[in-house]
């Protein structure tokens, strides 16, 4: 499924949005070693963790797009780091539980399509 | 535990330098400062505060001035909820002499409203330490919540628990990612008092600001 039908489906703002992309699976989780050893690489990231390190968790798991939950406030270098390594910010005010129902129900119809 | 009983323990166990970091609370701290004035132990202000990250995060402080502005920060960033004591025990305020003088039902065992980055940069604009909490550990450490130790951050040292300081015989002065490594007795219990600390076989950590300088001059 291709992330910009995500943005619109879920209606989600755009923080920094450098590369559309294809999304197989997502993983939702809040402390960096959970998702460093159990999110798939190019999967979508769903948390409220809006440190800089997530930017180098998303780095390290080829992750290209992170969505912020609860409209989390992102600090500016949390989102330049974005910038310089291409990585998609995302941000919506519904919480993570929201947001990973709807792109699982979204993702069940695509996979029933093929 | 009361400030009084806790510096009487130290006293008695021969340590010089101690500091009382509760969670997210000051006003013990305070008084162990107070009491220390006429006691032969040496008392640096401190507190363990808990990040947006949940990331728990020791400050040190040269006087009481600067803890009280710690306790403004605190006091703004805390969800205003209640402290359930079944749960999370009773908070009980203690005086100078030891007797229990009122309860905190403020809930403190949650994280502030500020990110971890923010909270380091507030506590040095006070002229304050800030050493993430017992790294080593899978709770609510800066490795477990926020993966790994980033050699940029600005933390003027890392601490680790005392364990992991026993069993790879750390000596102060020395680092852990280039930070200096510090270690606590994490006393929750009078009875733990004394049976952990670091020894300063130079004997030149005599207060706060020897403290800071050391740091200052571990870090690589």
């Amino acid at each position: 499924m291709k992330l910009s039908k995500i943005i619109d489906k879920c209606r989600l703002e755009k923080i920094v949005f450098c590369t559309e992309c294809e999304v197989k699976t997502g993983y939702c989780g809040d402390l960096m070693s959970d998702v460093m050893a159990h999110a798939e690489t190019n999967c979508i990231w769903i948390t409220i963790q809006a440190h800089k390190n997530s930017i180098a968790v998303a780095l390290i798991k080829d992750i290209k797009s992170i969505i912020f939950t609860n409209n989390v406030t992102l600090d500016k270098e949390v989102i330049k780091k974005a910038k310089e390594e291409k990585i998609n910010l995302l941000r919506t005010n519904k919480d993570s539980f929201t947001v990973c129902g709807e792109i699982y129900c979204m993702m069940e119809v695509e996979t029933a399509k093929d | 535990m009361s400030p009084q009983l806790i510096l009487e323990q130290a006293v008695q166990k021969e340590l010089n330098l101690i500091s009382i970091t509760d969670h997210n609370t000051v006003q013990h701290s305070i008084l162990a400062r107070k009491l220390s004035e006429d006691m032969p132990i040496r008392v640096i202000p401190g507190v363990e505060l808990t990040s947006r990250e949940e990331v728990h995060l020791l400050a040190y402080f040269p006087d009481i001035e600067a803890l009280l502005k710690i306790e403004k920060e605190i006091d703004n960033y805390l969800p205003k909820r209640k402290n359930n004591s079944q749960v999370f025990g009773y908070q009980l305020y203690y005086d100078l002499k030891g007797e229990i003088v009122g309860v905190d039902d403020v809930l403190r065992q949650v994280a502030l409203d500020i990110g971890l980055d923010n909270l380091i940069d507030f506590i040095h604009s006070i002229e304050g330490i800030a050493v993430p909490a017992h790294i080593d550990k899978n709770r609510f450490s800066l490795l477990s919540q926020l993966g790994f130790l980033d050699r940029e951050a600005n933390f003027d040292a890392v601490e680790i628990s005392k364990f992991k300081w026993r069993k790879e015989k750390f000596q102060l002065g020395n680092t852990w990612s280039d930070f200096p490594v510090i270690a606590g007795s994490d006393s929750h219990g009078v009875e733990d008092i004394g049976l952990f600390f670091m020894e300063d076989k130079q004997e030149e950590i005599k207060n706060f600001i020897s403290l800071k300088d050391f740091l200052k001059r571990s870090k690589q």
